[in-house]
C-alpha cells in the first residue's frame, strides 16, 4: 500500500472523527445548551451547565474546530497525485469548486470559533475580567458568533460531502 | 438601535436568534451558493 494512500485514509478519517465532534458540539450549544440555559437560570440552577459542563465543551470545540482544519487540510493536499489539491480548492479551480467551498466556510467557522465566540465565552465565564455590562455583550457577540456557525454549517456540510461523493445527484 | 429607530420598523427581528431562522437562513445560503456554482461552471466551460 503507498504511503500517500495510508496517509490520505487516516487524514479522511481523522477529519471526520474531530468534525463530528467539532459540529456535534456546535449543534449541542445550538440546540439544546441554550434553551436549557434559559430554563435553567429561571429556576437558578445554571451553575451546573455554566461551571461544569460549559468548559469543558468549549476546550473539545475548539481544539476539534483545529484539528478538523488541519486533517481536512491534509487530505486536499493528497486530492491531487501532485499535491497541489489545497491550492485548487481554495481558488475554486475545478474539480474542486464544490469542497473549495467548503473548505472555506470551515476555514470561516474556524476563524469565528477562536476569535469572536472563544474570546467572548472567556469573558463570560471569568477567564478574563469584565463587568457585568461587558459580559452581556459578550455573551450577546458570542451567541451570534455561534449561530452564524450553525448556519454555515448547513451549506458547509452540503458542499464537503457534496463535492465529490454526489457528482452524479449534484453535478459538483 | 438606532437603526431601528430611524427605519421605524421595531418589528424586524435578528433571524440567528431563532433555530428555525438559523437553519432557513442556512439551506437559502446553500441554494445560492449553489446556484451561483452551476453558474459559473456554465461560464467557465
Amino acid at each position: 500500500m503507498a504511503v500517500e494512500n495510508i496517509v490520505a485514509g487516516l487524514a479522511r478519517w481523522l477529519h471526520f472523527f474531530f468534525g463530528v465532534m467539532w459540529i456535534g458540539l456546535l449543534y449541542y450549544f445550538n440546540f439544546v445548551q441554550v434553551a436549557s440555559l434559559k430554563e435553567a437560570n429561571a429556576d437558578g440552577t445554571a451553575a451546573g451547565i455554566t461551571k461544569y459542563v460549559l468548559p469543558r465543551a468549549l476546550w473539545y470545540f475548539r481544539w476539534a474546530a483545529v484539528w478538523t482544519w488541519l486533517m481536512g487540510a491534509i487530505l486536499l493536499g493528497t486530492l491531487s497525485p501532485d499535491g497541489s489539491g489545497f491550492v485548487k480548492a481554495f481558488t475554486f479551480q475545478a474539480p474542486y469548486t464544490g469542497i473549495g467551498i467548503g473548505a472555506w466556510l470551515g476555514t470561516i467557522m474556524l476563524i469565528n470559533v477562536w476569535t469572536f465566540i472563544w474570546q467572548n465565552q472567556k469573558k463570560v465565564l471569568g477567564i478574563t475580567p469584565a463587568t457585568d455590562e461587558e459580559k452581556n455583550k459578550a455573551r450577546r457577540i458570542a451567541f451570534l458568533a455561534s449561530r452564524t456557525n450553525t448556519l454555515l454549517s448547513i451549506p458547509m456540510l452540503f458542499f464537503m460531502a457534496a463535492g465529490f461523493s454526489h457528482k452524479g445527484m449534484f453535478g459538483l | 438601535m438606532h437603526w431601528r429607530q430611524s427605519s421605524g420598523r421595531n418589528d424586524v427581528k435578528n433571524p440567528l436568534d431563532s433555530l428555525e431562522g438559523t437553519v432557513t437562513c442556512g439551506i437559502l445560503i446553500t441554494i445560492v451558493l449553489y446556484i451561483i456554482v452551476k453558474m459559473t461552471e456554465g461560464v467557465a466551460s
